[in-house]
């Protein structure tokens, strides 16, 4: 588990996932997408769920999106997050990929003004200086 | 030909179900053990067969070793997180029916509350366990790392689905489900909630308080499975049993459909094998690692229809003198959690009769359930010959 002034669990890339986390340090967010039958895949995947195609393309999309689901952590778990408690995580639904729901940190945000289908905007905060995580923000 | 052998539940053991039990994990798999092969009729050397039904407590291995077993047929070892106790009894139908084995032992026991598995004891563990990158990558590094933030985004889009304005329908599972508790007497509450208590009790992961959260606990349950050509009347027999699994088993956050799991399949399984229908339960054991969980089965494997759970329960439908008795002996969240393996044994003692004050009266049927690993599941249907 990852330290250093962030704090906080941090990913290990993977061959696989490694094209989304080079992405997130240039601010981008890259999700995979089948070129034989255009689905988008999430998590990370070495075939296509929909299709059982292998041809899959790490394509740009806006990190923008609803809430889909919410929960705000009160409770200790004994991880780094704890400092950070109440702390709000969410699973957002894409605008441009609908079919996609993935998790984030929601930060800027009252707990008592989070709601599902409020639209979120991505931010992308350099954790150290080879991680880069997507949290998300209400949309102002 | 030889008819196959009807699979029997011959013998149920339990250990005191403590928040400091004293002893091991083997130690306590042990004493449910013995109790149950004891209540099943056989000395140790007769058990041919075992299923290990976690990966926590005692291995196939650490049971032969103690109990002196040296030409076991069958082994199989259960990865379905708290499906894993039912999924186990599969196992051992399976084993019993084909010949492989007459009489198998499914036994599960932990130190769950005073042992080095307490969440928020350790360091979280479960983007250690299996999928390791999944765990971690996508989910760990947004604070999900225990289950409770897991099942409370599910019961939060659940609600919104649903039109739910309050957790008040959570609060009756807590309130019908520590009133079993104290009735059994067995487990860890001592007193009946009341809704409010619910109501007021601190914020764990919104939408659920405490009392939406099962008990970790120390303690154990044992099985023992028995093939027979004829039931005797009283025998209790696995009438129908199956697992399910839900689509995109280890990506809880992608999953589509997200409230999908392996729940209805399961369901739709064991009913089909049983050749009954939910209607001709008169009791029901679902597993309940989180008060939500309950209503959602409900509606899952078809007691209610969807969107029906929360009025079944505010109508104290699940009470032992409402429709459908749930979770007799208080289930994982007033009892104590040993993974729903009391779920098995409290059934046998009501389909026997000895359930004690919480028994349903004139039970002949009922219904167990299990789920974990994000979205497994198993349900068994067991019948009084
Ligand atoms: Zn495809």
């Amino acid at each position: 588990m990852g330290d250093g002034l962030y704090g906080r669990t941090l990913p290990q890339p993977t061959e696989l996932d490694g094209p989304y986390w080079d992405g997130l340090r240039r601010y981008e967010l890259l999700i995979q997408r089948c070129t034989d039958c255009q689905s988008y895949l999430w998590y990370p995947t070495e075939v296509c769920s929909r299709c059982q195609s292998f041809s899959m393309q790490w394509t740009p999309v806006a990190p923008t999106g609803e809430i889909y689901s919410f929960t705000t952590q009160y409770q200790r778990t004994g991880s780094k997050f704890d400092e950070d408690i109440p702390y709000t995580s969410v699973i957002v639904q894409l605008a441009e990929a609908s079919e996609v729901t993935m998790g984030g940190l929601l930060v800027e945000a009252d707990p008592d003004q989070v709601r599902v289908g409020l639209p979120v905007v991505g931010v992308f905060v350099d954790a150290t200086p080879e991680i880069t995580l997507l949290q998300f923000r209400p949309q102002t | 030909m030889v008819p196959s052998p009807t699979a029997i539940i011959v013998g149920i053991g339990e250990t005191e179900i403590s928040k400091d039990s004293g002893r091991s994990d083997v130690r306590l798999n042990l004493e449910a053990s013995l109790a149950a092969l004891s209540d099943g009729g056989i000395v140790a050397t007769d058990v041919d067969g075992i299923v290990v039904p976690a990966l926590v407590g005692a291995t196939a291995e650490d049971l032969m070793s103690a109990l002196g077993l040296a030409d076991l047929a069958y082994s199989a070892a259960i990865h379905m997180g708290g499906a894993g106790p039912l999924a186990a009894l599969a196992h051992a139908r399976l084993a019993v029916t084909s010949g492989a084995a007459q009489n198998v032992l499914v036994s599960f026991g932990q130190n769950g509350r005073s042992g080095s598995q307490r969440l928020g004891r350790r360091p979280p563990r479960l983007q250690i366990s299996s999928a390791t990158t999944y765990r971690r990558n996508y989910e760990a590094v947004h604070g999900f790392v225990v289950p409770a933030p897991f099942y409370a985004l599910w019961a939060q889009r659940y609600m919104y689905e649903n039109g739910w304005t309050s957790t008040e329908p959570l609060a009756h599972v807590a309130r019908i489900q520590s009133e079993h508790a104290v009735l059994n007497g067995l487990g860890l509450a001592d007193r009946a909630l009341t809704v409010e208590e619910h109501q007021t009790s601190r914020l764990i992961s919104s939408p659920f308080r405490l009392y939406d959260c099962s008990r970790e606990a120390d303690g154990a349950a044992a099985i023992l499975v028995r093939g027979v050509a004829n039931p005797q009347p009283g025998d209790v027999v696995i009438r129908g049993i199956g697992e399910g699994h839900p689509p995109q088993p280890d990506q809880p956050l992608a999953r589509r459909p997200f409230l999908g799991s392996g729940m209805p399949g399961a369901a739709r399984r064991a009913f089909d094998m049983a050749g009954c229908s939910p209607e001709d339960l008169d009791f029901a054991e679902l597993y309940d690692a989180f008060s939500f969980n309950v209503i959602w089965q409900l509606e899952q494997i078809g007691i209610c229809e969807p969107g029906a759970g929360a009025a079944f329960v505010l109508d104290s439908q699940i009470a032992l003198d409402g429709k459908l008795p749930v979770n007799t002996h208080g289930g994982l969240l007033a009892q104590g959690h040993l993974w729903g393996a009391a779920h098995i044994t409290e059934a046998v003692k009501q389909l026997r009769g000895t359930a004690g004050k919480a028994q349903v009266s004139g039970a002949r049927r009922g219904l167990v359930t299990g789920s974990g690993d994000f979205g497994d599941a198993s349900v068994a249907i067991l019948e009084v010959s």
